[in-house]
């Protein structure tokens, strides 16, 4: 009798369980966009990023000639963990992989506002470099990658608020030294941003059902 | 102190008043107005010239006369204007208008004069310019370029000359970053790059110009556009081409975008342009929309085959870029697919052991090679089986033993060999029946490797049931046209009246078709041309109808199906009449007939002469033979002979040993005093003889096979029995005085035989002195005596 007890609630636990929808974050967290033409901004804003990615090591070579100062280097960036607090360059916003408590929206907007402060930070230094066609240019580009992530945000019906960072970097940028630090922080900031940015993307991609055949 | 410096500033305020007015009380003599400096071109204008009053130039004038001049040239004599030449009064001074009803000129300079002392001074002027007012702009186009640095470039169609300074602006909206800009042109320029921070990429941009001018502005249609989608791509890059293990018929393409626009991550338009080493079209393949950076394969080509491709790109609905670097790749190969078509001669007779066998063959339009290398296998059984020849060329000579009636041909490459195709040999048989059918076939043989204006040998060969006939060839050509030389002329012969040309033959590659027609084209020095036609197989011919030492040009035209060449020109000259030549002819022609003419009227009136050339000859029918008795006529075959001195044939006589000429028996032309025939009388020679004919005396013909003279008495001879009634010779009259030489002697009733005096028993009856002749008297006689012979019959 027992034996038979146990079995029932384990029947009945089984079908219940097969009923309900399992909970992962591509399901039913309401990622999932209906506005057609969002795969367009996705695909849009993947390319925009690469473009950022590819034209930071151009930049980063026409505006700092401070040799100490190099893009790739893990150690000698982590020497300057004190100058960016100094400066006042803020950390970029954090990017994952969506789930419920890191809905579409959010990434989005952290996208967006992790753009808009590297591009007031780039802008704040950029009177003070020379040779900035190629600065100008990737500001651009991150301009136009702000634009394409808006308009997602505006898909998932969003309200989407275009404020500029309040940042003091202009004014702490005492010397030239200070200045090839604040662009070269910026950059590498920048670069590791938008790594994540294009995870993030390829994330969205996939939850929208477009699948990974951009190569990236 | 107080006071002084008031002074002092009060002076210096006066002297700063009277400067200033004395700078506003000066002024210009006239000031000339005009309703517009700028008007549209063609429009009327309207100017006035105010002269103050005390213009020197004027003072003391009651009415100063004004003279008004566009561009030095007065207006009012050339009464291309309407006003008064002599000012009117006004408040402050004197007043003049001109009125200019159309001011054509793009430009001119207007100005008032006054006479003074008897010139023309001048007073004032306006420069006016007249144009038209901007056309709307066309033709606005955008291509973004994105290569760094990167641009928007806009440009527009130049529109009509408007005569004027007209200055465009370009301006841009962009509602995804609410921005609006303008960019002014210089003047008279019609493009302009917008900056990269002027445009957003994947964001529309609507662009628009406006011209503006003096006398109005225009603005173009708006333009909306996203930049990427008017973006002209780099060519893209070709990075690798080949083939991959175990993958038969594709090749896998690695390509990229340039690395101007490597971060496109998204899809981009592909065009593959492939195409084999021997193609010479060149047919795109498109292929879907591929993802950038990703190779592709490209599947279903032929194996064993070289590819040459080249790709280009586009963004959604941009322009395509220019055609990538050129890459080869080499498919797999396996093994040869398909049909051979071949046919087999055998040679050789039966008894042998070994036949010879001439094999040839082609590839079938379905015959796929799949590699490169390919060799030919000639077996008596299926591979691997002996091997009769291994070649590459498609025909094959070998013996083959009896008894084998087929052969296997495969082709093999590297990767391995085809299915063999059956061949059976069949030998040709004896007393076949032939049996001729004329079936007309039409068929095209189509192949690259056949190019117009070449000679090709087409042989066909006849396929039964049980073996290959024998073969008809012809040549052909799948198009002709004119040959590539012409032969030269050469002269064979010349004469005075005619010339002979030849040619050769144009060699065989140059002919370009089949020589259909050799025309010669001829002509003298007052250049009358004439046209002769020469036989194909001959290559010769005669230019007649020429005269003697002339001077001639030719030239020959040689034909085929597709068109004529003409040869180079030859001179030509007839040789000049020999003086011998001409005497003979006149000689020959002027003497020679008439003397003809006399010669036959002769002969034919003169009998002496007739006789010489028309000799009568006897007629032994009218002989005094032919009155002997038909009782005593002698029988054919029997001892005696009847010969016919007509039917002697001379001329057999003449060919048989020669020396007839000499006997004189037949040197004698005069035969008349032969009179009747002292031989072959049938009472004579042949008792038995029976006549035939009351008044014919039946004859025979003696047929002797030398000369009668050499005749040996022993010789045999042939007789000819002669059945014509042709009478004989003439009787001669009976009156006899005295016998004539040769002539018959007197007979009596009694039958006479002109016999050898003999004591035989036959001369009972007879006087054997008076009818026994002796005959020693008769020499001719006993040269015709005639031994018993045995007449054949």
């Amino acid at each position: 009798m027992n034996t038979l007890f146990a079995l029932a609630i384990v029947v009945n636990m089984a079908r219940v369980g097969y009923s309900a929808p399992l909970m992962e974050y591509s399901g039913e967290t309401g990622q999932l966009v209906e506005d057609p033409e969002f795969h367009i901004f996705v695909e849009n804003s993947q390319n925009l990023i690469k473009k950022v990615l590819e034209a930071i090591p151009g930049t980063h070579k026409s505006c700092i000639h401070s040799e100490t100062l190099i893009l790739n280097s893990t150690t000698e960036n982590r020497k300057l963990q004190y100058m960016a607090t100094n400066l006042g360059i803020p950390s970029a916003p954090t990017l994952k992989a969506l789930a419920e408590d890191f809905t579409l929206e959010t990434c989005l907007r952290h996208m967006s506002e992790g753009l808009q402060l590297h591009q007031d930070l780039l802008k704040a230094v950029q009177p003070r470099l020379a040779n900035t066609e190629n600065l100008t240019a990737l500001m651009t580009d991150i301009r136009d990658l702000g634009i394409q992530i808006n308009k997602m945000l505006r898909a998932v019906q969003a309200e989407v608020t275009l404020q500029p960072t309040v940042t003091s970097l202009a004014s702490r940028l005492t010397g030239d030294y200070q200045v090839q630090v604040a662009a070269h922080l910026t950059l590498v900031q920048l670069q590791s941003f938008g790594q994540d940015i294009v995870r993030s993307l390829r994330n969205i991609a996939l939850v929208n059902g477009d699948r990974d055949d951009s190569g990236l | 102190m107080a006071s002084a410096w008031i002074a002092m500033l009060a002076m210096l305020l006066l002297a700063f008043v009277n400067g200033t007015k004395h700078e506003v009380e000066w002024s210009p003599c006239a000031e000339v107005h005009s309703t517009s400096t700028v008007v549209v071109l063609g429009s009327p204008v309207t100017a006035s010239c105010l002269i103050r009053d005390d213009c020197p130039l004027v003072k003391g004038q009651a009415a100063p006369n004004v003279v008004w001049k566009l561009d030095q040239r007065s207006l009012t004599e050339d009464n291309e204007s309407e006003g008064s030449t002599a000012a009117s009064a006004s408040e402050g001074g004197w007043n003049s208008t001109v009125f200019i009803p159309s001011f054509t000129k793009t430009r001119g300079v207007l100005t008032c004069s006054v006479l003074h002392a008897s010139q023309c001074q001048i007073v004032g002027g306006v420069d006016i310019r007249a144009g038209s007012p901007p056309d709307v702009p066309q033709g606005l186009r955008c291509l973004t370029n994105l290569t760094k640095p990167e641009t928007l470039l806009c440009q527009w169609d130049q529109g009509p000359d408007t005569h004027l300074p007209t200055n465009y602006s370009l301006h841009t909206e962009i509602r995804d970053l609410s921005e609006n800009n303008t960019y002014m042109l210089p003047p008279d320029i019609h493009h302009f790059k917008i900056p990269r921070a002027g445009f957003v990429l994947f964001s529309n941009i609507e662009i628009y110009v406006k011209a503006v001018n003096a006398l109005g502005q225009a603005t173009s249609k708006h333009l909306l556009l996203e930049p990427m989608s008017s973006a002209k791509f780099d060519p893209p890059k070709v990075l690798k081409f080949q083939a991959e293990p175990n993958r038969f018929g594709c090749l896998k393409l690695s390509w990229s975008l340039s690395e101007q626009q490597k971060w496109v991550v998204t899809k981009v338009n592909l065009e593959v342009q492939l195409k084999t080493a021997n193609s010479r079209s060149e047919e795109p393949v498109p292929v879907p929309r591929v993802v950038r950076q990703k190779p592709l394969d490209l599947c279903n080509l032929l194996h064993g085959t070289e590819y040459s491709v080249k790709i280009r790109v586009s963004y959604k609905q941009s322009q395509w870029s220019e055609w990538s670097n050129n890459k080869t790749g080499v498919t797999l190969e396996r093994a040869p697919n398909g049909q051979l078509d071949s046919w087999l001669k055998v040679s050789g007779e039966k008894r042998q052991k070994l036949l010879s066998v001439d094999l040839f063959w082609k590839v079938s339009k379905q015959f796929r090679p799949n590699g490169k290398n390919l060799s030919y296998i000639v077996s008596v059984r299926k591979p691997p089986g002996e091997k009769l020849c291994i070649t590459r060329e498609r025909h094959c000579a070998f013996r083959l033993p009896q008894g084998v009636w087929k052969v296997f041909l495969s082709a093999r490459n590297a990767a391995g060999t085809s299915q063999p195709t059956e061949i059976p040999v069949f030998k040709q048989r004896g007393n076949l029946v032939t049996v001729t059918v004329i079936v007309v076939i039409s068929i095209f043989i189509c192949s690259e490797i056949i190019e117009p204006y070449k000679p090709y040998e087409i042989s066909v060969y006849p396929r039964y049931k049980d073996g290959i006939g024998f073969s008809q060839s012809i040549s052909a050509y799948s198009r002709q046209k004119a040959p590539s030389i012409a032969p030269n002329l050469r002269v064979w012969e010349t004469g005075p009246f005619g010339i002979e040309l030849t040619w050769e033959e144009i060699p065989l590659l140059q002919r370009n078709g089949i020589v259909q027609s050799y025309r010669i084209f001829y002509w003298n020095e007052q250049g009358n041309i004439k046209v002769v036609d020469a036989a194909v197989e001959k290559r010769s011919v005669i230019l007649d109808g020429l005269k003697p030492s002339s001077n001639y040009k030719a030239f020959i035209m040689v034909s085929t199906g597709g068109g004529s060449l003409n040869g180079s020109e030859v001179t030509l000259k007839t040789e000049s009449l020999d003086p011998l030549a001409i005497i003979l002819i006149v000689i020959s022609s002027g003497v020679g007939l008439p003397l003809f003419i006399i010669i036959s009227v002769l002969v034919c009136c003169s009998k002496r002469l007739k006789i010489c050339f028309w000799p009568k000859i006897p007629d032994p029918a009218n002989s005094s033979i032919k009155k002997w008795t038909a009782s005593d006529s002698v029988q054919v075959g029997d001892t005696c002979l009847f010969f016919s001195f007509k039917d002697i044939p001379l001329k057999s006589l003449e060919k048989r040993g020669g020396g007839i000429s000499d006997d004189p028996w037949f040197r004698s032309s005069d035969t008349s005093d032969l009179g009747e025939s002292i031989c072959g009388s049938p009472h004579i020679f042949n008792p038995g003889y029976t006549g035939l004919f009351e008044d014919s005396v039946p004859y025979a013909t003696v047929v002797f096979d030398s000369p009668y003279s050499s005749q040996p008495p022993s010789q045999s001879h042939a007789y000819l029995r002669s059945e014509s009634t042709q009478p004989l010779l003439e009787e001669e009259p009976e009156e006899l005085s005295s016998p004539k030489e040769y002539q018959n002697i007197p007979v009596h009733r009694e039958q006479v035989f002109f016999r050898e005096c003999l004591d035989d028993g036959l001369d009972d009856g007879l006087d054997n002195g008076e009818l026994c002749t002796l005959w020693d008297d008769f020499p001719m006689l006993r040269a015709l005596a005639m031994n018993d012979v045995e007449i054949e019959t």
